[in-house]
């Protein structure tokens, strides 16, 4: 028989509105400083419903540049996860399925390679990018985050792969097909849930990128989100109202894709965190 | 064989599985060669020489350790070092508990799960920086949400100055930090638990144990490898994005106090140009991660995963 009181139950339901309100809250905040007008934004006390919510901030962010570095964001995030999915996925196979000395040593340096950070890198980088005029471009972002999240394509995708029983592709090479044929046809097909989760990883984690993107772009033809975002300044303080607005365009797609697909994303960074 | 022949031969059976396997690793072996381990090596050179961008027509010359000698006989870097370390410590340490916390909740059965799980998620989805832009807004003195909040529960009897104390300003950047980071924790260990067999529990209760022992004598030891990847990940993950929050939230003031070591090195290099110097900090930053990164690969053994 169930108690008319749990005191283990209520401390437990607490407990867990607590965690979530932790969590939810600063969002929440956001939304409420991104609808509401001047003056109940700066408002002492602080106003939790706002009384006459306006999209006033939103028109102002999407009049000046900020729509170019939503389209700058898209790019370059897009390019680098389609490239680190192409590339990677092909290392990944190689490692996961076709037995090679060097595999124990690769993953090692590929593992190293995720942990490190970008500072340890970007010095040589810039000088570079600076004298073959890569610097403001597409392409000087494309390229340091390549080499950042291939790592963790292959990482990903090795482990993925390794889920696949390899009698599958030792079935199709007795019927005839070709190691790249059995890689194509029968593989591919199979690890399509692996590529989604690690797709979304790398589109999230290039989209949320900041210290390249501050260093090697400095004007709106390819500044991205995250920077334009932490310079939306007034003569002394960031324009909190815009920066609220512009917050929620940049993570409003990011929390649909990670509602719709949260079963995905768990997966991947279980995996990703070499579980 | 000549070139032709073996040409044919390819046509005819396709590449063979080694030659197939190096085709395949190439491009990537060869992008992370070049846009990693190179620049790694340039790092180093860049090092031992004296780099001022602001004034090109000195040139570059050698000057061996200097730059370290010089760095470790500066406060400003001991001071961002140890920074560094007391954020690290603060932040990951807050990540674990909360995060094992959180884990254990999520790992119970009850109505709300899936709704409860999404806002858990919800931090993960704002970029790290952008986390810090809208914990700076809540932090303020006048307006924020933060000082209205603790006002109303009597808990403060005026507003506090969060990003401007010398010894509160770096324990309110790290609790930031812990909002942003713990879910990605709490999902590892929740991983972790779930792969706990209930039957324990049940065999545990049977022999009279209580809730407390279970938690100390069953979970805890079963979820050691896993806590143990959380610690490693997040204590990189720390040391690595606090450029971010600390850059936008206090810019490592006030006075310095909270200038963690890669906000120090970001500005040698990128505002005092010093190139040379700079690079120096860049390499002491890769030798720490690259031996907790040691650590981490021996303690989780690839052997696994090959």
């Amino acid at each position: 028989m169930r108690k008319s009181f749990d005191l283990k139950r209520l401390l437990f339901i607490i407990g867990g509105i607590l965690i979530c309100l932790f969590f939810a809250f600063p969002y929440y905040w956001t939304v409420i400083s991104s609808i509401a007008p001047e003056s109940e934004l700066y408002q002492n006390p602080a106003t939790y419903f706002p009384s006459n919510p306006s999209l006033e901030w939103y028109k102002i962010v999407l009049g000046g540049s900020f729509p170019r570095n939503i389209l700058n964001s898209c790019i370059i995030a897009t390019s680098t996860t389609i490239i680190c999915l192409v590339l990677g996925s092909l290392c990944a196979y190689a490692l996961s399925r076709l037995k090679l000395s060097i595999s124990y040593i690769l993953l090692g340096a590929i593992l190293a390679v995720r942990l490190f950070p970008g500072i340890s890198i970007v010095a040589p980088l810039y000088m570079v990018f600076r004298n073959l005029g890569l610097t403001n471009t597409y392409l000087g972002l494309i390229i340091p985050y390549t080499s950042f999240a291939l790592p963790l394509t292959v990482w990903l995708m090795t482990a993925y792969f390794n889920t696949i029983p390899s009698q599958l592709e030792d079935a199709a090479k007795t019927d005839g097909c070709s190691p790249l044929q059995a890689m194509t046809k029968v593989i591919l097909p199979l690890s399509l849930p692996g590529f989604i989760a690690t797709c979304l990883l790398i589109f999230v984690m290039t989209w949320s990128e900041f210290f390249f993107a501050l260093i090697m772009t400095y004007t709106d033809k390819a500044q991205t989100v995250t920077v334009a975002i932490s310079q939306f300044r007034g003569i002394h303080e960031i324009r909190w109202g815009e920066m609220a607005a512009g917050t929620m365009f940049v993570s409003f797609p990011i929390i649909l894709l990670v509602v719709i697909t949260q079963k995905k994303i768990i997966s991947g960074l279980t995996v990703g965190a070499g579980k | 064989m000549s070139i032709g022949s073996k040409w044919t031969e390819l046509r005819k059976n396709g590449l063979n599985e080694k030659q197939l396997s190096y085709l395949l690793l190439l491009p990537t072996i060869s992008i992370i060669g070049m846009v990693f381990f190179l620049p790694i090596v340039m790092s180093i050179w860049y090092s031992l020489h004296k780099i001022d961008l602001i004034s090109p027509a000195s040139g570059q010359p050698w000057v061996g350790i200097q730059n370290y000698v010089d760095l470790v006989k500066e406060a400003r870097f001991q001071n961002s070092l140890r920074v560094a370390f007391l954020y690290i410590f603060l932040t990951v340490g807050g990540n674990l508990l909360l995060g094992l916390g959180v884990a254990l909740f999520m790992n119970q059965t009850f109505k709300w799960r899936g709704i409860a799980r999404t806002m858990i998620l919800l931090p993960w989805a704002v970029a790290p920086v952008i986390s810090g832009l809208m914990w700076k807004w809540m932090y303020n003195t006048q307006f924020g949400v933060f000082n209205d909040i603790l006002l109303k529960l009597h808990l403060v009897s005026r507003p506090v100055d969060w990003l401007s104390s010398i010894s509160g300003t770096l324990p309110a950047i790290s609790f930031s930090a812990v909002w942003r980071h713990t879910p990605f924790v709490s999902i590892i260990i929740l991983a972790g638990l779930q792969t706990i067999s209930p039957e324990l529990y049940e065999a545990a209760k049977v022999e009279g144990a209580s809730s407390w022992r279970c938690f100390f004598h069953i979970t805890l030891p079963l979820i050691k490898s896993v806590l143990l990847i959380a610690l490693l990940f997040r204590t990189v993950g720390a040391f690595n994005y606090s450029f971010s929050l600390v850059y936008v939230l206090t810019g490592g003031g006030p006075v310095n106090t909270t200038e963690v070591l890669t906000l120090y090195g970001y500005k040698t290099l990128f505002e005092f140009l010093q190139f040379g110097r700079g690079s120096a900090i860049a390499v002491v930053i890769s030798a720490i991660i690259g031996m907790i990164a040691f650590a981490y690969i021996k303690s989780i053994g690839l052997k696994r995963y090959v």
